[in-house]
């Protein structure tokens, strides 16, 4: 179910919101909670429920049985079994086939034979990338003796597939959430958390319907005849990409949010202006915040972080970028966005200190730039779609038609486009706001109403989070 | 003061929702609505229902042009000049079999004078057999489509009913037809809609700047994302099909089904982006499988395309599938002469 669908805000939410308010019995509300995130997630492919139950089932006792080991020897091989059991699924459904494919061309460059016999027809479940890290790196730090195991299955359960962050994140640590699921007091309305929740969901769904949608309703067919590209329309394609994308996930983010705080919980902030960074280093800090935080705590430190020597820092901070970006997708796009970040974070730590100083007065817009050309990579289909793209954009021969952005919907890409400058590079972000203030003034009750009426009347149009793939 | 927050955020929704819905439903642009409030007019917006309503007003026409957006590019008017034969152009951008075939039905009941039917056929109508909003709550339009038909299709969603009041496009579609219902009042209104079923808003009148090249290669990604998961053809299709067959032999009426050109760009595109050339393969099959003495059936598709005529070249096309007026009169060639 898509949170920007008439399903979702008009019969989902409401009976949700109303019955878990009504429930007295805090177990009740925990359960009418858990009931619903699968009921969530089971009306996209109801098959796949199993598998959310599994993968919650298994570290859920796993951690208990960690804990409870005798031996080091012993906890470590429950840890390993759950890393397997994890990595082992999310291997199968996300990379079986790349893996299968790469096999196949390597063989094939050696035999001189292209056929293929094997390949299996796999859905990827919705949102499993983020369900198993965020499951995954309970029963890690449980091993580490980080945190105690939880004891109440659902609200356990509850953590790993409570609806608002399920399919997208932010990826959440069970320390944030289990306790949060777990204390009665949260259980009751608060007019406060109620009202912010009202207004984050209102931004996010503005941003992922009123802008991210209307940019891609041009970029999408652009791109479909790239071949025929102008210089001006492949810049404008990565530039509108580079926004659509922000304002898909960061909208996402921020509904997810908003979402929990209606039910009083909360969940941590996703992006702060990443395009306002002056550096790679700094983008990483500010774009998808609560993956960067889960690469950098359970792969580049235990890969020795900075603590092993220069070489090593560098080969850790490629390999969890590198790792990032697998993280993403089974692509080689994917693979080298990845890499490409690696670079650019090595290169950047390498002159940390020996910035020339002419250097400085363009780091923002020379940040800005390697963004957008990593994105072309992170949007192409594959490798040779964005070295054309590429070329299109930096190679001759220039020229600046327009003909590719369609007449119907030209005009709103490029108010769209404007909007989203503004937004993005002068305002204060969603989490900079002043809600407290806002909920004050009953003039931006009605302001976010009308957003929310501008935002139904695009809904007739399927349009799909663009971080549901992953 | 949160309190008085969330009331009035309701309250202003509930209005603005409200005030969104009356507005729609007070304009009623694809007559589906037809409340108490809702104004006594018709505008252009449902193309399907005022191409019916010209259709059930034409009495001179002998040929029916049937199809989607590729038919409107047969025009009665080229027909007439050339082959002095009265026909009506009861292709609309976007119909659903289900709508051609409620033309169909229609002239055949209620016009003696009917000979010929052109059907411009549509491998990608074969993906289903759904039936649109503006048809399905269209009362008269529903009356005239019979029983066995409509146990072939696929109702539409529920859901899909709500964007017909509340949407961008119902909004819109709303805002133009309080603009026609003015000029209507005034006595100003002119409906782009002509007794021949001709319109002067056809999608494949507008020349483009682009290339035919990259239009192509444009559409076949758009098709790609609407049609990439079609694996077969679909059987109710196939049987709404037999059933037409049924009712021009019935009626001892000439069928002409043509099958349409693709260009060689959107064709390789179709291969590459289906890896499917099979069910291509299985729709030229099948269509030429329904031909009989009183169903005939005029090939145009690609390479054949190329050997008649209809090149690659800008002139005969409007995109990868949309063929032009130049590359029609080649087709109407064949229909009329040979």
């Amino acid at each position: 179910m898509l949170f920007n669908s008439f399903e979702f805000i008009f019969i989902f939410l409401p009976i949700v919101l109303c019955l878990y308010f009504w429930l007295n019995n805090h177990r009740h509300k925990l359960i009418l909670l858990l009931a619903a995130s699968y009921f969530f997630y089971g009306y996209w492919n109801y098959k796949f429920v199993g598998l959310l139950l599994l993968s919650t089932t298994l570290d859920f006792f796993l951690g208990l049985a960690i804990y409870n080991a005798k031996t080091d020897v012993h906890r470590k091989r429950l840890l390993i079994l759950s890393v397997i059991t994890n990595l082992g699924i999310l291997g199968f459904f996300k990379y079986f086939n790349f893996f299968v494919d790469n096999f196949y061309a390597v063989s094939s460059l050696i035999t001189n034979d292209s056929s293929r016999t094997f390949f299996l027809e796999i859905v990827l479940p919705v949102g499993i990338s983020f369900y198993t890290f965020q499951s995954l790196s309970y029963t890690i730090d449980v091993y580490l003796k980080k945190t105690k195991p939880h004891r109440d299955f659902f609200a356990f359960a509850g953590y790993v597939a409570l609806f608002p962050q399920l399919i997208a994140g932010p990826i959440v640590r069970h320390s944030d959430l289990v306790y949060q699921l777990e204390d009665p007091s949260r259980g009751f309305f608060n007019s406060d958390n109620f009202a912010k929740g009202l207004i984050l969901f209102a931004i996010g769904l503005s941003k992922k319907m009123l802008i991210a949608d209307r940019l891609a309703s041009a970029i999408d067919p652009a791109l479909g005849s790239l071949t025929h590209l102008s210089t001006l329309e492949s810049w404008l394609c990565t530039l509108g990409y580079t926004l659509q994308l922000y304002f898909d996930f960061s909208g996402y983010s921020d509904m997810a949010i908003g979402l929990a705080s209606m039910m009083n919980f909360q969940l941590p902030k996703n992006f702060n202006s990443p395009y306002k960074s002056r550096s790679i280093t700094e983008f990483w800090q500010r774009w998808h915040i609560s993956l960067s935080a889960w690469l950098r705590d359970y792969l580049y430190i235990p890969l020795g972080g900075n603590k092993n020597g220069t070489l090593k820092t560098y080969r850790n901070l490629f390999l969890t970028m590198l790792l990032g970006g697998l993280w993403h997708g089974a692509h080689w796009v994917y693979i080298v966005w990845g890499a490409y970040h690696g670079i650019l974070l090595g290169i950047e730590r390498y002159f940390k200190n020996q910035m020339p100083q002419f250097l400085r007065f363009i780091q923002w817009p020379l940040t800005f730039l390697l963004v957008m050309i990593g994105w072309v990579f992170f949007r192409s289909p594959d490798m040779s779609f964005a070295s054309q793209w590429l070329n299109k954009m930096f190679f001759p021969p220039y020229n600046f038609s327009l003909f590719h952005f369609e007449s119907g919907v030209r005009d709103k890409f490029f108010v769209a486009l404007g909007i989203g400058f503004i937004l993005a590079f002068r305002c204060k972000n969603t989490m900079e706001f002043d809600i407290r203030g806002m909920i004050q003034k009953p003039s931006f009750a009605v302001l976010m109403a009308i957003l929310l009426c501008a935002c139904f009347a695009f809904f007739s149009t399927n349009s799909p989070f663009l971080y549901f793939q992953f | 003061m949160s309190q008085k927050f969330v009331t009035v955020f309701f309250l202003s929704f509930i209005f603005l929702l409200a005030a969104l819905l009356f507005f729609t439903t007070w304009m009623d642009p694809m007559k589906t609505i037809q409340a108490p409030w809702s104004i006594d007019f018709t505008s252009d917006r449902n193309s399907s229902y005022i191409k019916f309503k010209r259709l059930q007003e034409n009495n001179n026409f002998t040929d029916l042009i049937v199809g989607s957006s590729t038919s409107e590019v047969v025009l009665p008017k080229t027909i007439q000049e050339k082959y002095q034969v009265n026909a009506f152009l009861a292709g609309d951008g976007g119909a659903s079999t289900a709508v051609r075939y409620l033309y169909m039905q229609e002239a055949i009941r209620s016009k003696p004078q009917l000979k010929r039917i052109l059907y411009v056929a549509d491998l990608f109508e074969f993906k289903n057999l759904t039936i649109e909003n503006q048809i399905y709550y269209q009362k008269d339009l529903m009356a005239a489509l019979d029983t066995t038909t409509l146990s072939l299709i696929t109702p539409p969603s529920a859901i899909s009913r709500i964007y017909d009041f509340i949407s961008q496009k119902a909004l819109q579609n709303s805002a133009k037809t309080l603009k026609d219902y003015r000029q209507y009042k005034e006595g100003t209104y002119q409906s782009q809609y002509h007794l021949d079923g001709t319109t002067d808003k056809s999608m494949v009148t507008f020349r483009s700047e682009e290339s035919i090249e990259s239009r192509s290669l444009r559409l076949a990604q758009g098709y790609k994302n609407v049609y990439g998961d079609m694996n077969q053809l679909h059987e109710p299709t196939k049987a709404l099909y037999r059933n037409m067959a049924q009712l021009a032999k019935e009626k001892n009426m000439q069928w002409i089904i043509i099958i349409p050109p693709w260009h060689s760009i959107f064709y390789k595109q179709f291969e590459v982006h289906f890896q499917k050339t099979k069910i291509f393969e299985d729709w030229l099959l099948f269509i030429k499988s329904l031909a009989s003495e009183n169903i005939k059936i005029i090939d145009f598709s690609y390479p054949i395309s190329l050997q008649k005529g209809i090149t690659d070249e800008e002139v005969f096309w409007h995109d990868g599938v949309h063929f032009s007026k130049e590359a029609a009169n080649i087709i109407l060639q064949e229909v009329y002469v040979k």
